[in-house]
């Protein structure tokens, strides 16, 4: 096994760690704020990538200005939602679970309806490679890379250092307190879930150059994110990125070396193993 | 005297009428007719709903039960076709051998509540469905499943037609609405929704809560052996694709859409929506938009389910009436 | 033999101490009234008692016996019960069958005896609707008896909590706060129904309050907690004029 091999299994769990910390942020911030499961977390992803290919190729877009408008559009569309169609089952686990399924299977065949039959592939905005330290990376790599961290950071900016990221910050943490101090609680929560679901839609968006694009590419994601999220446990963001580069560097090994069923696998075992001893994850609080 | 006997006559009546058709069934509609077989369906069906709603009671939404299915059908297919047991033995067998299955993951399984065990459910059933799919390939052959199963035979009678299984469906159909019905209806249903509402203070009033999931659990999961067991044969094989996660999804429905509430909610939700299969599958790519959006449709219109229909239209048209007169 | 005695009681979570070295017992048929600021660690005691925490040192043992570290349901089954300082109730059931489940332990049968429902248990639930229907009318909730639990107004909600938990017929009885947000009827009504139970059925009660009027009324000793340790202990009239307790607490300006 030469230094290249290693190279790549290394960038696989660097990309592959930032999309996971990428949705699981999303994910965890809607359970934060609302309480809810969002089951359709992993469409939003599809919904991403989708978008920007459309974009792309019905208006001849450049790829950064259809990825801004696809998540733009993807943050409308979670709004309208939980405006909508989330009220009534706010803090109600099992109910947003069913609601949120029946989302994931509108949106998922919706697209298969209007997209399904087109052949989707997005072209990379960038070409050629970058020299690091001696070893060659291909810039379509490194992209989304970048683009992830940039995403992760304005995230962390937003929610630290402006006003209405403190408001979310203060809901998550009492909802009734934070009501009293006179945060609308209806305008945090449909904020809250937009931004879960733009994240989503981000992550698909930087993945869409490097690998296809169908309907049902949500649902691996879907997966992974609850794995990361029950790792890292449930609303905890800082446990999202934890376990999010965790289950990235498992996740390329055990593919690399074995198949992506053993990662598959490997990953429900996961899950399995801390809902039995530790349900609320490495950093969790319930 | 004479009115209260004429008011109990009524329920009776109509318990009667439906006995002779639910009886008759297969002669109305032709022994080997694409209709009796979907009512077969629909009664397999019935028995999952039922079996999913007696294990909510208790809060869990048991997102696995396809596999307990899937367990059942197994195993009543090895049982005829690898050790020459019968048709019967299998069917019970499997049964059993679910229930057993459920008992084993009981322990781990019930610790969890709410979100947590439907995703460790959801966990479970994906795991098995691959597991299946890709291990153990001389037993299960694979994603291509088993097929090719002979008609079962009961006792020497082989079933030729669609109208002994349709039958069998009917006898495990009843016997599993008795038992939700005895268990929801006694004070154990009492004690099954406490556990649901408030399950420390049920403890704290002496409930083993652990047991009580258990009991349905094991319950639920072993009639779900069954139908998986009828279904099997019915339809002459099965692959581990018939126990995935969209078949999980559809049984939800079945119990959402039709009404959480009370034990007629599967019932209708089985009977609506459990028959039409095929009727989807001819919808193509639409079958899943239609699926999505009655969920959604009931979760925000009528949480209830369609069971409560009726008194939500009574409702609303009461309404305008009260209003004119406090005019 | 004392019912209730619990020995070095210490429950610690992660660097707080939330009880410290607590040593408390409660005779049979006796009223004990556990007092002390809000955070004083009262409803952890209870939590450890009634097992729904595990102690990180010490011991209970009730009626002689080491329950130390039990589950709930074990330790509720030997004729401890409790309520909650919060409305705890089965929110969908009707106050009927809320006090049904309760009766789940006056059964004394074991679970598996439960499971089918033959002739013997109809006779059982008949016997269980009559205890029902005798404790709604003694406490004033029969006229409610099928309403949703969770649609009722506060006080009946708090009753019905206390009505659970006698219905349970214990031997000791934990209250935690019964009378908290109640008015003043409604609180003496409840005192004197908590003095006709404790009489007529001779259950020990240890009680949770803050309000002080009932539990001079009510009790038979004090026990006074602060900061999760024990600073006082004896007669009503003793605590009234215990200058530690005064400082701790009573000298808050609530009236004696």
């Amino acid at each position: 096994m030469d230094a290249a091999f290693y190279l790549q299994m290394t960038i696989t769990a660097v990309v592959l760690s930032l999309l996971y910390i990428l949705m699981a942020s999303g994910f965890n911030l809607v359970f934060g704020i609302i309480g809810i499961v969002n089951f359709a977390h992993g469409t939003f992803y599809m919904l991403g990538a989708t978008f920007v290919y459309w974009f792309m190729k019905s208006y001849g877009w450049s790829y950064f200005f259809a990825g801004i408008a696809s998540v733009a559009l993807a943050y409308g569309i979670g709004w309208l939602c939980e405006r909508y169609l989330m009220r009534g089952v706010r803090g109600d686990i099992l109910g947003s679970i069913i609601i949120t399924l029946g989302l994931l299977m509108i949106f998922q065949s919706a697209a298969q309806i209007i997209w399904g039959e087109w052949d989707k592939a997005v072209p990379s905005p960038v070409t050629g490679v970058i020299n690091i330290g001696g070893a060659f990376l291909p810039w379509e790599t490194v992209l989304p890379m970048v683009g992830a961290l940039v995403v992760m950071m304005l995230l962390y900016w937003f929610l630290m250092y402006t006003k209405l990221g403190l408001s979310l910050r203060a809901v998550t943490n009492n909802r009734e307190a934070a009501a009293l101090m006179g945060i609308n609680i209806n305008f945090s929560y449909s904020l809250g879930f937009a931004i879960g679901c733009t994240l989503a839609a981000a992550a698909g968006v930087l993945i869409a150059p490097l690998w296809s694009i169908s309907s049902t590419m949500g649902s691996t994601p879907l997966w992974k994110t609850f794995i990361v999220v029950i790792l890292g446990g449930m609303g905890s963001l800082p446990g999202a990125v934890v376990a999010g580069i965790l289950l990235g560097v498992v996740d390329s090994f055990v593919t690399t070396l074995f198949s992506s069923a053993a990662a598959h696998i490997f990953g429900f075992g996961i899950i399995i193993t801390i809902l039995v001893f530790r349900p609320r994850g490495l950093m969790g609080q319930i | 005297m004479k009115l209260k006997r004429l008011k109990l006559t009524m329920p009776v009546l109509y318990i009667f009428v439906a006995a002779i058709i639910l009886l008759a069934l297969p002669y109305i509609t032709g022994v080997n007719s694409y209709w009796l077989r979907i009512f077969v369906i629909i009664g397999i069906n019935t028995v999952m709903a039922l079996t999913l709603r007696l294990i909510l009671l208790t809060g869990l939404m048991n997102l696995a039960h396809p596999t307990f299915m899937a367990i059942g059908a197994y195993f009543s297919i090895f049982a005829m076709t690898r050790f020459q047991l019968p048709f019967l033995v299998g069917l019970i067998g499997g049964g059993l051998v679910a229930g057993i299955c459920a008992l084993i993951l009981s322990y781990p399984f019930l610790r969890v509540k709410g979100v947590y065990f439907f995703l460790i459910t959801l966990t479970f059933l994906e795991m098995f469905r691959i597991a299946i799919s890709n291990y153990w390939r001389d037993w299960f052959n694979g994603a291509d499943g088993i097929y090719g199963l002979m008609a079962p035979t009961i006792g020497g009678f082989q079933f030729t037609s669609l109208a002994p299984f349709y039958y069998l469906c009917l006898v495990v159909l009843l016997i599993t609405f008795a038992i939700c019905w005895r268990i929801e209806k006694s004070w154990s249903g009492s004690v099954l929704l406490s556990i649901r509402d408030a399950d420390m203070l049920s403890r704290c009033v002496g409930i083993n809560i652990m047991s009580w999931k258990a009991y349905v659990f094991v319950i639920g999961c072993s009639l779900a052996g069954v139908a998986g067991g009828i279904l099997a044969f019915l339809v002459g094989g099965v692959n581990p694709n018939n126990f995935g996660f969209p078949y999980a999804v559809d049984i939800q429905v079945f119990v959402i859409v039709g009404g959480m509430g009370t034990i007629w909610g599967p019932i209708l939700g089985a009977l609506l929506f459990g028959g039409l299969g095929d009727f989807l599958r001819g919808l193509g790519g639409y079958a899943l938009l239609v699926n999505g959006s009655v969920l959604v449709l009931i979760i925000l219109f009528l949480p209830a389910g369609l069971i409560d229909f009726p008194s939500r239209i009574r409702q609303l048209i009461r309404r305008p009436a009260v209003d004119a007169r406090e005019k | 033999m004392v019912l209730l005695e619990t020995r070095g009681l210490t429950k610690r979570f992660g660097g707080l101490t939330a009880v410290n070295a607590v040593d408390l017992s409660v005779e049979p048929g006796e009223v004990r009234a556990l007092i002390g600021p809000n955070g004083a660690g009262k409803s952890t005691i209870f939590n450890v008692i009634t097992g729904v925490y595990k102690p990180t040192n010490g011991k209970i043992f009730f009626k002689g016996e080491d329950i130390t570290g039990k589950s709930p349901n074990a330790i509720a089954t030997r004729g401890l019960v409790r309520t909650f300082q919060a409305n705890v109730l089965f929110g969908t059931l009707t106050v009927f069958d809320n006090i049904a489940v309760g009766s789940y332990l006056a059964r004394k049968k074991g679970f598996l005896q439960n499971l089918f429902c033959t002739a013997s248990t109809r006779q059982d639930n008949n016997e269980i609707n009559k205890k029902a229907t005798e404790l709604m009318e003694f406490l004033g909730l029969d006229h409610v008896k099928d309403e949703v639990a969770m649609s009722l107004p506060h006080g009946y909600q708090r009753l019905l909590g206390v009505a659970v938990a006698i219905a349970c017929e214990p031997e000791l009885l934990l209250l935690d706060e019964p009378v908290t947000g109640m008015t003043p009827t409604e609180s003496d009504s409840m005192i004197g129904l908590l003095m006709t139970v404790r009489r007529e059925h001779k259950v020990a009660i240890l009680i949770i309050e803050h309000n002080m009027r009932a539990v001079m009324t009510i009790a038979d000793r004090i026990t006074v907690i602060n900061f999760g340790e024990k600073i006082a202990e004896g007669l009503p009239k003793e605590i009234r004029e215990n200058p530690k307790v005064i400082k701790a607490y009573l000298g808050s300006g609530e009236g004696l």
